[in-house]
């Protein structure tokens, strides 16, 4: 025995060990919290695979979308719009889809935090972090006003008024809180009060008219309200003839709105008022005889024709017939809309801009038709550049104790030159209520997180006669608390003669204000008030149908002149000095949002960059400076310098870079100049010296060849050629398989697609797609199901003419990669899908090679969700693993879903039941989904139509998609 | 000279070849071993964390390592083409060079057949390329050109090897009875009781017969099938009538320019000279001459067929890109090593020097490559929608594999030749005895 | 086999072996087998034997190949009919390439079990004397039940060796 035990380990120490192993074990405390608790009572309302709808709102961007979202088991899985709600009516833009990955996003705080002595922050309870709040803003208090600044995104709710009460009661003024929207177009607000005292932004309807002229308004991308006036804007597309509303863009770049446009102008940077003056004057001209000029505006005629046409045109940089051209059109086509300016035209003259283009609205009777005055509650209108500069000034000059920072982020958003970084390091008590890390944070004292808009109450009314409810849609994910509720909190704490608020509780606050309106709405004989207000929940708002006052503007005597003439022509730009050219995009906006995994994934539409700043610059330029696309540019101006890598963009004048607003680079670029009337920022205006930096930082492009090399892949129609070239299929080696149920098909029209992303978005979130990250999408390893194809012309050097065509698969009926799977991962349904099988798959990739439309994506490695992300998965999508390919599905799971509702209910799917993820969000309306077996579908109406093609139908792959043909304008005389 | 003692000193030349190795031998055994451990372990990155690795990305699924299987199955080709279809033709230089291509055809295929393997996104799931029952009740889709290259390429395995192993037997037979120790038992073992009776010679010609008229048609089909995986697509560049007997006579060049490379340092280092002669090595320079006569021909007419379709054509685009895009020197190289290099075997110098002989072969090996990546990584490169355009380029790992491949096919030879009578004894003897039995009749 | 007793002569030239066989067939002695390094063609047709029948199994086997090629892609396609790329379930045009392959592989392996049976593991070796291996550089003729005057002939014939098996 005892030999034995010499040899290995002996029995009794064994037994010993083990037993105390698993005495350890029991004693852990991962153990001691293994209880299985079993649900005696479950929630009626959540109910396992079946979705939860909540009605809420988005806060992106300041105009207000209606949100519904989708959750499952209790987690927002997916964000819509509310297709009740009047602005966004069910569509979301790519930000709005977006935020739900700003509710998962990886950094959130997990709860409050104090930066310690050590510069380090360290968690701090809530309570704590109040007092230490409450005591800093009395102590500043008994310092006099100006002590305590609070800095917020536009609140048109009871937010704001609870932050406005705050202020006012230790004692601040007005301006001690700093409303920050940095693309709020602050001139309109100044040109309307100027001309007709109405500081506001007209309403517009894009839907009635004829032309539409912007003056760098990217209204289809960030300008205002997007989503609202891309459906307008689309309601007059996709018909051939003149009553097909026209788009025309004034600017220096085309933007992706003026890809959309008919007919670009390109001014030069600041030429936008000399044109505007241009077409002004020509309309009031006596001599061309414009019928039904409003009198007021044909009364400047005196003034307006001391400007000589030559020398406008000169100085817009374009010739005066087009001018006169585009104003024979405004006169002609009635009623018009111009917009603008947008950041891109906004110089130091934006006022002025603004004044004449809503002259010349005006002038040709827009006011009442396209656009009113009255429907912009203006209850919160935004601070100015000037405003802002102003409390950085405080901050610097150390007569700023305590800074609040709500839902903004003012270090980031404020340009370089402002040094605002600089100056929060002198105030004594920094507050961020960020829900990230950001600018503001990484120099806080005190981070209170906010809740998630998704985990909130709160009302919104970006509109008169319109107030959006958010509600919270699941439990908060982490120990944050809502701004709000931490405010009214902390004036608790300050024993004011009278409290703020009758609760500190977000729902209170919104039944106090929101809830009171409603049911005052609501009261009357017979009505029932408490319902009304259920409802108003429900459905995630109250609309008036009743139009509030759509008032015509008053124009002012005399108030019109200051703006007719014309300053002293700029200086003649320096060698190797261009304008700079900032503009928004549809992903990024003011970059308020811009590091979303999914904004920074999905390619710009223009460029197809993803992850990386860029330059645009003429292949002039690019020639003269020597650079390709890839090659860093120094960009080097008054404000400052920076380094961007370039991309050569035949859609921008050879005396201009654009640099994309939200980047570092362009705060970096950002001049501090305003436009002294409205004290707006001067984003356009000035120039920057241009040089190769002599380095190369490839940029990650989703493009090949932007040019279609003669191939006609995407076709266009004229009203004198309204039909769309058609191959001739008409031999056939088999007879076509049959779809005995339902044949599923999809209709695009390329007329109304704008290119703004949402429905990519879209795709990313309904279907689990993964984001690889900067690396992958350089490699030219992009994931997504759905892009937007963008071509500039037909051969390199060629006339520039952008045709946009989103990619996804055909679900063609002879599809090229079934046939070459050896192992039927991918085959034709019943139902016309073509199917991908991912545990079949064995990763042959035959499929990809021999699909025309390259829509096939390989999964080349395991995808990466960090924690808490994969709570926003899809849980009807499967997450593909590494060695299989995948595809867009038309959303099975959607059509499966509503097959299996039909089923139930005992009646067959109804036409528009199933929608995929990016007809239903696209703004536009563009994506129509459907039965082709049943000819009265929307689907077979709108496939039936002359400007119907497929793509590469030669291939005789006979796919599933029509594309409506993008309708060329028949040239003007 | 007796008849008897050329049949002796046959054998003992056979023999010879499996004395002792000397240093030469280990070393290039232990480069080859150890390329093609490298390769593996490179390999096993993409096994453990996906493709990544490789440079492919759409449109370019498909490079390195379809290049290099198009390339084995290729090689493959000359030793079944040798042994069995000049077998028919009574081609009686063949005797002498047709075992050594014949292991070549083996090894290559073992080769190749691993590609299909590699390449694949999730290769542990390669069974289900084999239509066998399973509880997923689903069978291959036998409309997929992969699974006609399963049957192909298996089916030609299986066929060589035995054409292989049963031609060798009469020779194990011989060796056998001369051997001691283990190569003794193996090769009794090898030789399948074979004792040269006239009754099983008899069946025994018979059936290697009926091997060679089996092996024959393989050999075309084999390579037609692989050409189909392009041509059956609908891929500008791939979708070619031609390409069946444009890539058999593209195997068949490469697998002769194979054997001479093989052959010549061979038949130095195992002094195979009187059994391997100078006219051996000219007859097969003369297939190798045309072969590549044919495949210059097949580049003329794809390219001469597209160019006068209209400059919008995918088509012709394609195969203007391949000439003058970002793969243009791989193709004029190609050319240069297909077409030109070949011609120089005109020039008796040239097949008599041995260095130069090895240059030109070689060099149609390299060319031969360049043309399989040339037509997968272009067409690919260039499809139908110019925005999907996008090139590949090979990272490190698909060479390391690409390599290994090499180092494994040339570890496989080596242990071969040691083992396996790289020249036919028996046939040699035939052929002896006739020459014997010629002499004779003109005697008379 | 049993080995019947007889003579064995040895030659060194296969013509000689030959004019040997001829002479004892025409003496009407007709039990003769041969062993032969190598299959030569004199020899064989001296033997006068028919050719081999071979070719009953190899045949069938490959029409045996032939059928299982149709009905393999076919029965499958059928068994769960799966589109793909619109074209029929059971479209021959592509399982041509599985019939071919199927055809020669099972035809390869009957033929291979054929000869396998006939000229390997000890078949084919008829009366041909036990531990008597002619696959070096001699070749041997063995008259079954021969007796002095097939000794004589051998030995005209000019053998090298002539010796009685029992």
């Amino acid at each position: 025995m005892s030999d034995r035990a010499q040899g290995g380990l002996p029995r009794r120490t064994f037994l010993k060990i083990a037993g105390a192993a698993g005495l350890a074990a029991g004693c852990s405390p991962k153990a001691a919290t293994q209880k299985l608790v079993p649900l005696l009572v479950p929630p009626e309302d959540i109910v396992p695979g079946v979705p939860l709808y909540y009605r809420t709102v988005c806060r992106e961007c300041p105009a207000g979308c209606g949100v519904t979202a989708r959750t499952r088991e209790g987690r927002a899985v997916k964000l819509e719009g509310n297709p009740e709600e009047p602005i966004g009516r069910g569509a979301l833009c790519a930000r709005g889809q977006a935020a739900v990955q700003a509710l998962y996003h990886p950094d959130r705080f997990r709860g409050p935090m104090r930066r310690g002595a050590d510069g380090r922050l360290s968690p701090v309870g809530w309570d704590q972090a109040e007092d230490q709040l409450a005591q800093a803003i009395a102590a500043a208090r008994a310092r006099g006003p100006g002590r305590v600044r609070l800095v917020t995104r536009a609140e048109p709710g009871a937010a704001g008024d609870v932050q406005r009460a705050l202020l006012a009661a230790v004692g601040g003024r007005p301006a001690d809180r700093l409303v920050l929207e940095p693309l709020d177009p602050a001139p309109v607000r100044a040109a309307g009060a100027a001309l007709f005292g109405r500081p506001e932004i007209p309403a517009l309807d894009l839907a009635a008219a004829h032309t539409v002229v912007s003056f760098g308004a990217d209204f289809l991308e960030s300008w205002v309200s997007p989503v609202e006036y891309t459906r307008q804007f689309a309601a007059g597309r996709g018909r051939i003839g003149d009553d097909r509303t026209r788009l025309v863009w004034v600017g220096p770049r085309l933007s992706l709105t003026g890809v959309s446009a008919d007919r670009w102008l390109r001014v030069r940077s600041g030429g936008e008022l000399p044109l505007a003056l241009g077409l002004l004057r020509w309309v009031v001209d006596p001599g061309n005889a414009v019928a039904g000029l409003a009198p007021e505006v044909a009364a400047l005629a005196p003034a307006l024709l001391r400007l000589s046409p030559a020398d406008l045109a000169a100085r817009a940089g374009v010739a005066a017939a087009d001018i006169e051209g585009l104003a024979r059109e405004l006169a002609r086509r009635r009623p018009s809309a111009l917009l603008g300016p947008g950041p891109s035209s906004q110089g130091p003259d934006a006022t002025a801009l603004a004044a004449v283009l809503l002259l010349l609205d005006l002038a040709v009777g827009n006011f009442g038709r396209t656009m009113w005055y009255g429907l912009d509650p203006a209850e919160e209108v935004p601070s100015t550049a000037a405003e802002a500069a102003a409390l950085v000034e405080a901050m610097a000059a150390g007569q700023v104790d305590v800074l609040l920072a709500v839902n903004a982020d003012p270090l980031a958003a404020l340009p370089a030159a402002l040094k605002a970084g600089e100056a929060a390091a002198r105030v004594p008590l920094v507050v961020s209520f960020a829900l990230r890390p950001d600018a503001t944070a990484a120099r806080a004292h005190l981070i209170l997180p906010d809740h998630h808009t998704l985990e909130s109450f709160g009302d919104v009314s970006p509109r008169a006669g319109v107030l959006n409810l958010a509600q919270p849609v699941m439990t908060p994910l982490f120990d944050t608390r809502q701004a709000v509720q931490v405010l009214l909190e902390v004036a608790g704490r300050l024993q004011l003669p009278a409290p703020l608020a009758p609760s500190a509780d977000p729902y209170d606050l919104l039944q106090d204000r929101a809830g009171k309106r409603v049911q005052q709405a609501a009261a009357g004989p017979g009505a029932d008030p408490a319902a009304a207000w259920r409802e108003a929940l429900q459905r995630g708002g109250a609309w008036s149908d009743a139009a509030p006052a759509r008032r015509l503007p008053q124009l002012a005597r005399d108030a019109a002149a200051r703006f007719l003439a014309l300053g002293p022509a700029p200086a003649p730009a320096a060698a190797g000095e261009v304008d700079l050219v900032l503009f928004p995009t549809a992903l990024h906006g003011d970059g308020r949002s811009g590091e979303l995994p999914w904004l920074q994934e999905i390619p710009d539409t223009l460029t197809s960059v993803s992850w990386s700043p860029w330059a645009e610059i003429s292949p002039a330029t690019a020639g003269r400076l020597g650079v390709r696309s890839g090659d860093l540019l120094a960009l080097a101006g008054a404000a400052g310098r920076a380094e961007v890598p370039a991309y050569v963009f035949p859609g921008i004048r050879d005396d201009a870079v654009a640099v994309r607003l939200g980047s570092a680079e362009a705060r970096a670029l950002m001049p501090a100049g305003l436009d002294p009337v409205s004290g707006a920022r001067a984003y356009a205006g000035s120039r920057v010296a241009l040089s190769a930096a002599g380095r190369r930082e490839p940029l990650p492009l989703l493009e090949g060849s932007p040019y279609q090399h003669g191939r006609e892949i995407v076709q266009t129609v004229t009203a004198a050629a309204p039909a769309a070239r058609r191959a001739d299929l008409t031999h056939q080696m088999y007879p076509e398989p049959r779809h005995p149920d339902h044949r599923w098909a999809m209709a695009i029209d390329l007329d109304r697609c704008t290119g703004c992303e949402a429905c990519v978005v879209a795709c990313f979130a309904e279907n689990n797609v993964p984001v690889m990250g900067a690396e992958a999408a350089r490699m030219g390893r992009y994931m997504g199901w759905l892009r937007i194809e963008r071509y500039l012309g037909d051969e390199p050097g060629g006339a520039l003419d952008v045709q946009l065509l989103p990619m996804l698969c055909q679900q063609c009926t002879n599809a090229p990669c079934e046939t070459v799977c050896p192992v039927y991962a991918t085959y034709h349904t019943p139902e016309g899908l073509n199917a991908q099988v991912y545990n079949r798959c064995v990763g042959t990739r035959y499929c990809s090679n021999n699909c025309p439309y390259k829509v096939r994506t390989f999964n080349w490695r395991d995808p990466e969700f960090r924690a808490p992300l994969p709570m926003q998965l899809n849980p009807d999508v499967t997450v593909r693993s590494r060695g299989v390919m995948e595809k867009c599905t038309f959303c099975v799971q959607r059509i499966r879903y509503a097959e299996g509702q039909a089923r139930d209910e005992g009646r067959p799917v109804a036409d528009g039941e199933i929608v995929p993820a990016c007809a239903q969000t696209c703004p536009a309306q563009a994506i129509v989904f459907g039965d082709a077996n049943d000819p009265a579908s929307r689907l077979s109406r709108a496939a039936r139509a002359p400007r119907g093609f497929r793509a590469l139908e030669e291939v005789n792959t006979q796919p599933a998609i029509t594309y409506l043909a993008r309708v060329r304008r028949a040239e003007e005389p | 000279m007796s008849t008897a003692s050329r049949f002796r000193s046959i054998e003992d030349t056979v023999r010879a070849t499996h004395g002792k190795p000397g240093a030469g031998y280990w070393v290039a055994l232990a480069v080859s071993a150890s390329v093609f451990a490298f390769g593996a372990w490179a390999y096993s990155l993409i096994v453990r964390s996906g493709l990544h690795w490789t440079g492919l990305r759409r449109p370019g699924m498909w490079g390195n390592l379809i290049t290099d299987f198009v390339f084995w199955v290729g090689i493959a080709h000359s030793g079944t083409l040798i042994s069995a279809i000049l077998f028919l033709f009574r081609a009686r230089f063949r005797t002498a060079v047709y075992r050594v291509s014949e292991m070549m055809t083996v090894f290559a295929v073992l080769t190749a057949g691993l590609y299909p393997v590699l390449h694949l996104g999730r290769p542990w799931f390669a069974y289900w390329l084999f239509p066998y029952p399973n509880e997923r009740a689903l069978w291959v889709n036998f409309r997929s050109p992969l699974i006609w290259d399963v049957f192909a390429v298996t089916t030609y395995l299986t066929v060589s090897s035995i054409f292989l192993v049963v031609g060798m037997a009469p020779d194990f037979a011989a060796l056998r009875d001369r051997a001691e120790g283990w190569r003794r038992r193996l090769y009794a073992l090898l030789s399948f009781g074979w004792r040269g009776t006239d009754e099983q010679w008899r069946h025994y010609t018979r059936a290697y017969l009926f091997f060679a008229a089996f092996a024959t048609p393989l050999v075309v089909s084999v390579h037609s099938v692989v050409s189909w995986d392009f041509a059956a697509s609908v891929l500008p560049g791939w979708h070619s009538t031609l390409f069946p007997p444009y890539f058999v006579a593209g195997a068949i060049l490469s697998g002769v320019a194979m054997v001479i490379t093989i052959l010549v340092p061979l038949r130095k280092a195992f002094h195979l000279e009187e059994l391997i002669t100078q006219r051996h090595v000219d007859m097969l320079c003369r297939l190798v001459i045309l072969t590549s006569t044919i495949i210059t021909y097949s580049y003329a007419t794809e390219i001469l067929l597209t160019l006068p379709q209209p400059a919008t054509d995918p088509e012709r685009s394609t195969f203007v890109y391949r000439m003058t895009g970002d793969y243009a020197p791989l193709f004029w190289l190609m050319v240069a090593c297909n077409c030109i290099g070949p011609l120089l075997l005109y020039w008796r110098k040239v097949r008599e020097t041995a260095a130069a002989l090895l240059a030109v072969c070689i060099a149609v090996n390299v060319g031969m490559w360049l043309e399989r990546f040339n037509i997968i990584v272009t067409s690919l490169a260039h499809d139908r929608l110019p925005f999907d355009w996008r090139t590949y380029v090979p990272r490190w790992v698909e060479w390391a594999i690409t390599f290994g491949a090499f180092g494994w096919f040339f570890m496989l030879f080596l242990v071969g030749l040691k083992i396996f009578p790289s020249v036919s004894i028996s046939e040699m003897k035939e052929e002896i005895a006739h020459e014997g039995a010629l002499e004779a009749g003109h005697a008379h | 086999m049993r080995t019947e007793p007889g003579v064995l002569a040895t030659f060194d030239e296969p013509a000689a072996a030959a004019r040997a066989i001829r002479s004892l067939r025409g003496r009407g002695i007709r039990d003769l087998h041969a062993g032969l390094p190598a299959p030569f063609p004199e020899v064989v047709a001296a033997l006068g034997k028919p050719r081999s029948a071979i070719d009953y199994a190899t045949m069938p086997g490959a029409l045996l190949g032939l059928v299982l090629g149709i009905l393999l892609p076919v029965l499958t396609s059928l068994s769960w009919p799966l589109v793909t790329g619109g074209k029929e379930i059971v479209s021959l045009p592509a399982f041509v390439v599985i019939i071919f392959e199927m055809t020669v592989l099972v035809g390869s392996i009957a033929n291979l079990v054929a000869v396998t049976v006939r000229s390997f593991l000890g078949g084919g070796t008829g009366a041909f004397p036990r531990g008597e291996h002619f696959n070096g550089d001699r070749l041997a003729v063995f008259a079954a039940g021969g007796g002095d005057e097939a000794e004589r002939v051998f030995r005209e014939a000019g053998a090298l060796e002539v010796r009685r098996v029992a």
